[in-house]
């Protein structure tokens, strides 16, 4: 009888094998690559647009490229998140290998590295509109605003599901562990898109 | 790459093998690619010279190239199921094609 119902569930397995959870993750993700995508491309056709409405400032083309051209803090913001890739690839290293003090040192280490980039990105939307560039004032800021925005606003939902990980693992010791690390693998999924997508800010926005 | 089982399962499991040495590795390869990007646009306009259609498909190919080094080694890309592969790859290509498309549209002086 219960060879039957074990034979049926096999059988019936809607997943077919995959992981559910994990499928349904990705489907999320590549959804989300076709959100940012048409946001960065937005901003590719409006980039250009920076003659101000009704202006308070005198930057033409030239001085936004300058403005938005190389410097040193996203820079630094690029190394940060990329630094929190791999302290979030560790922390899954060290729940599968059983290792809960390694796995709760570099969770925690990750969700430092994302308050520090929220800051540093806070740091430079203050700097940006001081200079004159708004959401409101001019095609290039809104959708500069948009696209950067969104991204941290991803990195501040990653940093909640990140700390509700770490406070569970804490509560709960060995809660997460080598069999049962689907939760772990699945924000740490979120957590390198988060990465993935500042890749190609950064490239598309402030290199080119 | 194995996957995670369910929610109340039973905790003695056999640890894995560690890869941090690996990650630590391609995380300086990363590292490194960053830099190179970031140094590309300064080196071309005070010593190089190239042409600026050149420096962007420059960046945009280590930025592909970076990307993908992520979803491989850091989202495990490789070696697990093909079909997670296909649901995240096949919007990224649509996504990098629509940029093309846009990059020549609304900047010619790019293209």
């Amino acid at each position: 009888m219960a060879q039957a119902v074990v034979r049926d569930i096999d059988k019936n397995d809607p997943g077919r094998g995959l992981d559910l959870r994990k499928l349904g993750m990705w489907t999320f993700l590549g959804s989300e690559v076709f959100f940012f995508g048409a946001l960065v491309v937005t901003h590719l056709s409006m980039r250009g647009v920076v003659a101000p409405s009704s202006s308070k400032t005198n930057l033409n083309v030239e001085g936004v490229r300058e403005l938005f051209g190389y410097n040193v803090l996203t820079s630094i913001l690029a190394f940060i998140l990329l630094t929190s890739s791999l302290t979030m690839v560790l922390a899954l290293d060290g729940v599968k290998t059983n290792n809960q003090k390694r796995f709760r040192f570099w969770l925690g280490a990750t969700i430092a590295c994302g308050l520090i980039f929220l800051g540093g990105q806070v740091y430079e939307f203050y700097h940006i509109v001081h200079e004159g560039v708004t959401i409101k004032n001019m095609m290039f800021g809104s959708t500069f605003f948009f696209v950067t925005g969104f991204h941290g606003t991803h990195v501040a939902v990653g940093i909640v599901w990140l700390t509700s990980l770490l406070v569970s693992a804490i509560r709960h010791p060995e809660r997460y562990n080598a069999g049962n690390y689907m939760a772990v693998e699945l924000g740490g999924l979120y957590w390198h898109f988060v990465d993935l997508v500042w890749v190609l800010i950064f490239t598309v926005i402030y290199l080119i | 790459m194995a996957h995670g089982h369910d929610e109340h399962a039973p905790i003695e499991h056999e640890a894995h093998h560690s890869h941090a040495k690996l990650y630590v590795i391609i995380f300086f390869i990363l590292l490194v690619m960053t830099g190179i990007e970031i140094a590309i646009p300064i080196v071309n306009e005070t010593v190089l010279h190239m042409a600026k259609q050149l420096e962007v498909a420059l960046l945009l190919a280590l930025m592909t190239i970076k990307g993908a080094i992520v979803m491989m080694f850091y989202m495990h890309l490789k070696g697990d199921r093909r079909m997670f592969g296909t649901l995240f790859v096949f919007p990224i290509v649509c996504v990098l094609l629509m940029m093309l498309g846009f990059f020549a549209l609304f900047q010619p002086e790019l293209w």
